[in-house]
């Protein structure tokens, strides 16, 4: 029962694409303003654990959980796990010119993990998403008589609509080196489409909607390292004292992109990919470090540091992109490992973390910066001597940007649902 | 090709200041680039009107019209015409091309070969025997007027109307109506057909008010079962600049042009309007007192070469409303130019006349692709991606 469980729903995330292409537009469907720009806004892999926190997670470990960020990590595989989950985010922009909020509900990244060889080697096979593209824009503009066809001012409206983003299809390992010293690589399929569609929309009769669509295609392969040293005892007798490291070398994406014009249910070339040309796009390279400690079995903290070399980047807008520094910080309290048992919030795992990002878009001269608060609770469902499944919920607030300059900024609210399945198979009986 | 990028206002919406422009757009006139005056084959019998007259244009030639009229055969008014009946024609004119103040002299003459209005042409042939006049009369600026007609023939007509069997079959075949010929070169009239009347006065009262005798006892009418008319015209002169059309497929100016994306230039088409404009220095070049009627509209038909070759019994499939501002007609080409720029070519021309073959004479002028500045035209307004 639990194994067809497991199918389905792992079917249901591989069968999504992450960034799923020509979904209708809805009042769920729009993400933030600066999706707008190049390949989108970079989507950071991290899993709930370690977004909760504010962290990459490169330092997290936990046999319970899934590491989506380093796979070093996953040498430390004890159970199979396998996670997924989908977010809900609001968006409320603001300007000079006037206020807008948006808000976008999606799959989040899945991941599943297998010990190879418990606590020495493990495998991972996940599917995440590593930019993001889902804005929409609206402006007016009027033709004036003396240069339109019909004689009269023509008012029309122009609906800029962005979707889809790249995703990593990765298949990596993490492999034990010397006790407390693992290390890990997975190599990846990055790929993507993002669509972009401009629409006018006429006025006046005579007029008929008239749109285009860019498709642009993208497929290339990634390669990631990790690092990761931990080591008990440190200071006191329970704690733990962990060190990470992951490096991602730079993307070459293949990038294909062609034009076309919705008109009723057909779609028509305007150009078509062999008139457009290949297109060079470059992913940047990207490291980061990060240290966590655990004081004892119940409580802990964590920091790390991104590093996302974007000016290296090749693509739409590269003009426009800056290197980009991420810094995070946060703590967790788990009270099911307190001695003393309790009600239901003596079970749960609180998490909170705060993070700075300096983001990767410097637009009239001013860089995107973000500042957000998270914080977590994980949720055990029923354990059993081999389960230890639990529900992730997070909640994230931050900034982004400024009205200063003549950008954008925005209020971000989220919520995010996870679910980890976490079982022991393939477990080998002995008999006596 | 002029080419136009429309340079925008813009209102404010969030983030507006720091998105790139969308491409703007495009608003570009395409001038076709050969047009030529085609006669296509139609029919004159039935319509709303038919016309009779003689009037020598001095753009459009010397044009002479014979009008055709074939009285029915009714008895629900009354069950027989007496011995001492009179019967009159009664014309309503609609139209008039020519010299309004002359006055237009016409014989009524019995036609003397059957003809079937449905199949009549305009350069089918009459037969008619030109001493078997039944009336004649003169119509000067009337609106109506009223002809007394021959008893001889009126009394014939009332004997197949008292015949108590066949008589519709007997005068089917006996009596085939009567020409409406032209004696003088004035003016071309077009009449009414649903308003013309055999009048049959049965003298009933003692009145001898010929005009308002009509709604009086033992007077009843007869409406047309069958009405045309045919044309003898001097060939169509081709005056440069211009090319003369006209409402009776006589000559239509067919335009010529592949909508591809390289005459387009786009096909991404938000509005496409096709322009005519109307010779309106030429059209007013006309002796004092003459005068043409005005085109209200020009009607376009699709049609495929074979299609030009055979009677045209379609209905128009687009209608060009004038534009008094600056004499031009304008109809929007939006769906035509989008479904052959996004399927496979549309194969038909597109040929246009006067609005509407319905019987009467309208002839225009339309300006053509040698005129400097007034050719015809596609007006594109378009939105297209950019690399």
């Amino acid at each position: 029962m639990k194994k067809a469980a497991f199918i389905a729903v792992a079917g249901f995330f591989l069968s999504t694409t992450l960034h799923a292409q020509n979904i209708n537009q809805s009042l769920l469907n729009n993400g933030s303003f600066y999706t707008y720009y190049g390949m989108g806004l970079p989507v950071d892999a991290s899993s709930s654990t370690a977004s909760s926190m504010g962290l990459q997670g490169v330092a997290l470990q936990d046999y319970t959980l899934n590491n989506l960020s380093n796979p070093a990590v996953w040498a430390k595989a004890f159970n199979t796990n396998v996670s997924g989950g989908f977010s809900l985010q609001a968006f409320e922009a603001s300007d000079a010119l006037g206020s807008r909020t948006n808000a976008l509900l999606q799959a989040s990244q899945f991941q599943m993990t297998l010990p190879i060889n418990r606590e020495r080697m493990g495998v991972s096979l996940s599917l995440s998403p590593v930019t993001e593209s889902r804005f929409q824009t609206e402006r007016n503009f009027t033709s004036p008589a003396s240069l339109s066809n019909s004689g009269e001012d023509v008012d029309y409206t122009v609906v800029n609509t962005g979707t889809g983003g790249l995703n990593r299809l990765e298949l990596g390992f993490g492999i034990q080196l010397t006790e407390g010293l693992s290390f890990g690589y997975a190599p990846s399929l990055v790929f993507g489409v993002l669509e972009n569609k401009t629409d006018y929309m006429f006025d006046e009769a005579g007029y008929s909607n008239v749109n285009f669509n860019e498709i642009n295609s993208n497929y290339g392969f990634g390669n990631r390292f990790g690092l990761y040293l931990s080591r008990r005892g440190l200071i006191g007798n329970n704690d733990r004292a962990s060190l990470g490291m992951t490096f991602n070398l730079p993307v070459n994406l293949n990038s294909e992109s062609s034009v076309e014009t919705d008109r009723g249910s057909t779609s028509i070339d305007l150009i078509p990919a062999n008139e457009f040309g290949e297109q060079d796009i470059r992913m940047p390279m990207e490291g980061a470090v990060g240290f966590a400690y655990e004081f004892n079995p119940q409580w802990s903290i964590s920091t790390d540091v991104l590093y996302q070399n974007w000016s290296d980047y090749r693509g739409r807008n590269e003009e426009l992109f800056k290197d980009r520094l991420k810094a995070g910080f946060g703590a967790q309290f788990n009270a099911a490992r307190r001695s003393t048992p309790g009600g239901l919030l003596t079970k749960l795992n609180y998490r909170a973390g705060v993070s700075y990002d300096t983001g990767s878009l410097e637009i009239n001269e001013t860089q995107i910066e973000t500042f957000m608060l998270t914080a977590g609770l994980n949720i055990p469902t029923r354990r059993t001597a081999r389960s230890v499944s639990s529900i992730d919920i997070n909640f994230d607030f931050g900034l982004r940007g400024t009205e200063a300059s003549e950008l954008v900024a925005e209020k971000i609210y989220g919520l995010r649902v996870s679910f980890n399945l976490s079982e022991t198979m393939f477990r080998q009986r002995r008999l006596n | 090709m002029l080419f136009v990028f429309s340079s925008c206002d813009e209102t404010g919406v969030v983030g507006s200041d720091i998105i790139d422009e969308p491409p703007p757009v495009n608003a570009d006139t395409l001038e076709i680039p050969a047009t030529e005056g085609v006669p296509i084959t139609t029919f004159s019998g039935n319509e709303v009107h038919f016309s009779a007259g003689e009037y020598d244009d001095n753009i459009f030639g010397r044009q002479r019209i014979t009008g055709m009229i074939n009285p029915s055969l009714s008895a629900q008014e009354v069950d027989s015409i007496g011995e001492s009946a009179e019967g009159y024609l009664k014309l309503h004119v609609e139209e008039v091309l020519g010299d309004q103040s002359a006055s237009a002299s016409f014989d009524l003459i019995e036609i003397e070969r059957r003809w079937r209005a449905p199949a009549w042409r305009p350069d089918s042939t009459l037969e008619f025997n030109n001493h078997n006049v039944v009336a004649s009369f003169n119509i000067a600026d009337e609106d109506s007027i009223r002809i007394k007609l021959d008893d001889e023939w009126f009394g014939r007509y009332a004997d197949h109307f008292n015949a108590s069997e066949d008589r519709d079959d007997s005068y089917k075949e006996q009596m085939f109506g009567l020409a409406i010929v032209p004696t003088n070169q004035a003016k071309i009239l077009s009449f009414e057909s649903g308003k013309t009347e055999l009048i049959i006065d049965n003298q009933v009262s003692s009145t001898e008010d010929d005009d308002d005798d009509e709604d009086e006892p033992g007077v009843f009418r007869q409406f047309m079962r069958a009405t045309g008319y045919s044309i003898d015209r001097d060939e169509i002169p081709a005056p440069g600049e211009s090319t003369a059309v006209l409402n009776t497929f006589e000559n239509t100016l067919r335009l010529k042009f592949d909508i591809t994306e390289d005459f387009i230039g786009s096909k991404n088409v938000s509005r496409a309007e096709l322009v005519l404009y109307e010779d309106t220095e030429a059209m007013q070049d006309l002796p004092a007192g003459h005068e043409r009627p005005e085109p209200e509209a020009l009607y376009v038909y699709m049609l495929s070469e074979d299609e030009t070759k055979r009677a045209v019994l379609e209905s128009p499939n687009l209608e060009m409303l004038r534009n008094e501002d600056d004499n031009s007609f304008r109809v929007n080409l939006t769906s035509y130019v989008n479904a052959n720029l996004a399927g496979p070519m549309d194969e038909r021309d597109l040929y246009v006349i006067v609005k509407d073959n319905d019987g009467r004479i309208i002839p225009t002028l339309i300006h053509n692709e040698t005129s400097e500045d007034r050719e015809p035209r596609i007006l594109i307004t378009s939105a297209n991606p950019e690399k």
